[in-house]
Order: structure tokens, then C-alpha cells, then sequence
């Protein structure tokens, strides 16, 4: 498990890039995936995971549909045509990050 | 697989209500959210309300509507760079909006100075262009009379106070004229250029300029202008304006200076503004005139 700083601050490139590869997806899916595919190592919690989708949504990156199961409401998330864009650019952003960390922190003992 | 009942899911919106979250689409997507965790973990609805009780702490630390504060934060910081934009552009136009309104501002009073003749440069322009005027159409009417030597001073309007007018004019005759208007009229385009024109063919030496509805103080003007040799009062003061005031066609008003002008066409008096102080130059005027 990874601390929630951590996982707090690619929250946004994780949800945009599992949206760009899936067509529509809701909260508890979207946790469920992250978890499967990171073998357990990443769990997004629902206090920091709703908060995202809804600022996502407010800024016009997601879009949204509702669909009943029963009696409750499902909401779907998927990616806007700005979102798309936006996606390419945090993954892009995040590699780029990874390059840097890697760099400096690779760099850094051997230079001690 | 355990489905949730509607009764449960009905529980669950409650409970959810109840632990402070009030936006309904944050409700719907824990409620959702619940359910799916449930079916998952349930087994039968016996294992309800242990399940639940274990689903629901894991959504927060301290309280549930905590995940509502949180998205609240999270739009409010949305709009914070919104509104922080929507400023930004507000303040460019309002900068802008100003500039064109001082520009404005800038330029009105520009023609307002104008306007008042307030402004020494201008003034003199003015009555260069004007006296230029009156130079070529004296020549132009007269052409064997010379106009080269000149002295001048002018003023609009009823400049001088009772006291000045006393002063200046002693002799005055108030029963030369009427003092209605047809007459001060009459009195006025008398005494315009082509009449001082006929009446002193010598070289103009000093030209004084007046235009006013005070017909007292016009006969007085008139006394005055007899007691000088070659002074010529022209009360037509338009023809001897040009260009700004000519175009408004407007009443001219008011009088900010006095300017003499000598034969080199040097200025040789310039009072201060007059609006401001309009009676108490009179005396120095005169006697600069009189040298």
C-alpha cells in the first residue's frame, strides 16, 4: 500500500486514464480497477475519490449519465472532449515526473 | 450474489442523510457506492448491519460529511481560479474602460479649456488667427489703407466691474441709448469693422474688442474708444475669432484674458486668467494701452 500523499496527488491522472481506456465507469468500479490492476498496492478511498469526479466534472473534463439500478442511482463517468486532451497531458506530465524522481533520486546517493 | 433491498437501500440514503452529506448527487454516489460494497461482502441480509456498519467507517476518519466538505472545497477552489480569471478580466476592461473614459475626460476638457479660452496658448493662437483675419479682410476691403501698426486688446462679454466703469467712464450718458436690445444691437453692428473701417482710414493703432448685452457698458466703451486716438472698438468679436469658436457658432461667453499686442506683434500684457479675477487687471490694462 502506497501513503494517501501519495496517491492523493495522481488521484486525477489515475481516474483520467482509466476513463480514457474505458468508455464509462462509476465510483466503485473505478476503485475496483485500480485495485485489481495495482495488485492491492493502490486503494482509492471514496472520501478522496468523490471529491475528484465531482471537480472533475464541475471543470468540464467528465460528463456524466445516471442510470437506475433499482432503486438507487448509478452515476457514469466518462471522459469529454476536453478531458481526452487533458488526459494525454496529466499522463504525459506524471511520466515526465516519474523521469525526474528517477533521475534525482538515483542521482542523488551516488553523489553522497 | 446478495442484492440489496429497497428497504436497506432506503436505510442507507438515511443514514447517509442523517451523517450530514446534503448534496444529492454525492448522496447518490455513496448510496451506490454502499451497495455495490455490500452485495459484494454480504453474504445474506443477516450480515447487513455488520457489513454496514464496517462499509460506512471506511469512507471517512472522523465523520461522513467530511467527503462533502471536501468535494465543496474542491469546487470552491475550481471557482477560486474561475473567479480569480473572471477578475483578471474584469480589471483589464475596468483599466481599460478608465483609460478610455480619462482619454475622454482628457479630451472634453481639452475642448472645454478650449472653449473658456483658458488656456494661454490657446488664446494667443485664437486671436492671432483672428487678427489675421481681420488684417486680410481690412486689406482686402481697404487695400490702400495701411495696417501695420496695431495694438490690441480684447475682451468678451462685461468684464469690467461698476467701480472700473467709473473709473474708465465717467462721462457715461445713459440716455445715449436704449437699453433694449434691438438698440444695443444696433449700437453693436454700427460699430463693426467695415464702419471703424470708413471712419478712421489712418493706420489702426489699437483695436478693442467687445461683445456684451450691457449697453451701459457698451456707450461707455464707446466714450472710452473716443478718448484714444486711432482705437478702434470692434464689437463684432466673432469675426475676429476663428476657427473653434466659429465652427460651434455658439454664444461667446465670458472672458479669460486680456492680451496687447504691440506693433512687433509681441505680446506685451498678458493678464491672468480672467474668469478667475475678472475686474482687477482693467486699470494696469488701460495703462499699458495708454503708453
Amino acid at each position: 500500500m502506497y501513503s494517501s500523499e501519495l496517491i492523493k496527488g495522481t488521484l486525477k491522472t489515475i481516474v483520467l486514464k482509466l476513463l480514457s481506456e474505458n468508455k464509462r465507469m462509476y465510483g466503485y468500479e473505478i476503485t475496483q480497477r485500480v485495485k485489481d490492476l495495482t495488485g492491492n498496492k493502490i486503494q482509492i478511498t471514496e472520501g478522496a475519490l468523490y471529491p475528484t469526479l465531482h471537480a472533475l466534472e464541475a471543470e468540464g473534463t467528465l460528463i456524466t449519465e445516471t442510470e437506475y439500478i433499482g432503486k438507487r442511482v448509478r452515476k457514469y463517468y466518462s471522459l469529454s472532449k476536453e478531458g481526452k486532451a487533458k488526459s494525454k497531458e496529466k499522463v504525459n506530465e506524471f511520466a515526465d515526473f516519474m523521469n525526474t524522481m528517477k533521475f534525482l533520486l538515483d542521482i542523488k546517493p551516488k553523489q553522497a | 450474489m446478495y442484492r440489496v433491498t429497497e428497504a436497506q437501500i432506503e436505510y442507507i440514503l438515511n443514514d447517509i442523510k442523517q451523517r450530514g452529506v446534503e448534496m444529492e448527487d454525492l448522496q447518490n454516489n455513496l448510496l451506490d457506492h454502499i451497495c455495490c460494497l455490500l452485495e459484494q461482502n454480504c453474504k445474506n441480509e443477516n450480515d447487513f448491519e455488520t457489513e454496514y456498519n464496517k462499509t460506512i467507517k471506511q469512507f471517512f476518519k472522523h465523520e461522513l460529511w467530511e467527503i462533502e466538505e471536501e468535494t465543496i472545497l474542491l469546487l470552491k477552489y475550481k471557482h477560486y481560479y474561475k473567479m480569480k480569471r473572471f477578475l483578471y478580466i474584469l480589471l483589464f476592461l475596468s483599466v481599460s474602460y478608465n483609460i478610455y473614459v480619462f482619454s475622454r475626460m482628457g479630451y472634453e476638457y481639452y475642448r472645454a479649456k478650449e472653449w473658456m479660452s483658458s488656456h494661454m496658448r490657446d488664446e494667443k493662437i485664437t486671436f492671432h488667427d483672428g487678427l489675421e483675419k481681420l488684417k486680410s479682410s481690412f486689406k482686402e476691403k481697404y487695400p490702400n489703407i495701411p495696417f501695420k501698426k496695431y495694438r490690441s486688446i480684447y475682451f468678451m462679454g462685461s468684464p469690467m466691474s461698476d467701480y472700473e466703469k467709473e473709473i474708465f467712464f465717467t462721462e457715461a450718458d445713459t440716455t445715449l441709448f436704449s437699453p433694449t436690445k434691438s438698440r444695443a444691437r444696433a449700437f453693436r453692428e454700427s460699430y463693426s469693422l467695415d464702419s471703424l473701417a470708413s471712419l478712421n482710414n489712418k493706420d489702426i493703432t489699437h483695436i478693442f474688442c467687445y461683445e456684451g448685452d450691457d449697453e451701459v457698458t457698451n456707450k461707455r466703451v464707446k466714450e472710452y474708444f473716443k478718448s484714444f486716438k486711432n482705437l478702434f472698438f470692434l464689437t463684432n468679436m466673432k469675426s475676429l475669432l476663428s476657427g473653434y469658436y466659429n465652427d460651434k457658432k455658439s454664444k461667446i461667453w465670458g472672458t479669460p484674458k486680456i492680451i496687447i499686442i504691440n506693433d512687433s506683434d509681441k505680446v506685451i500684457y498678458e493678464s491672468p486668467n480672467f474668469i478667475l479675477n475678472p475686474h482687477k487687471n482693467l486699470s494696469k490694462v488701460f495703462k499699458t494701452l495708454q503708453k
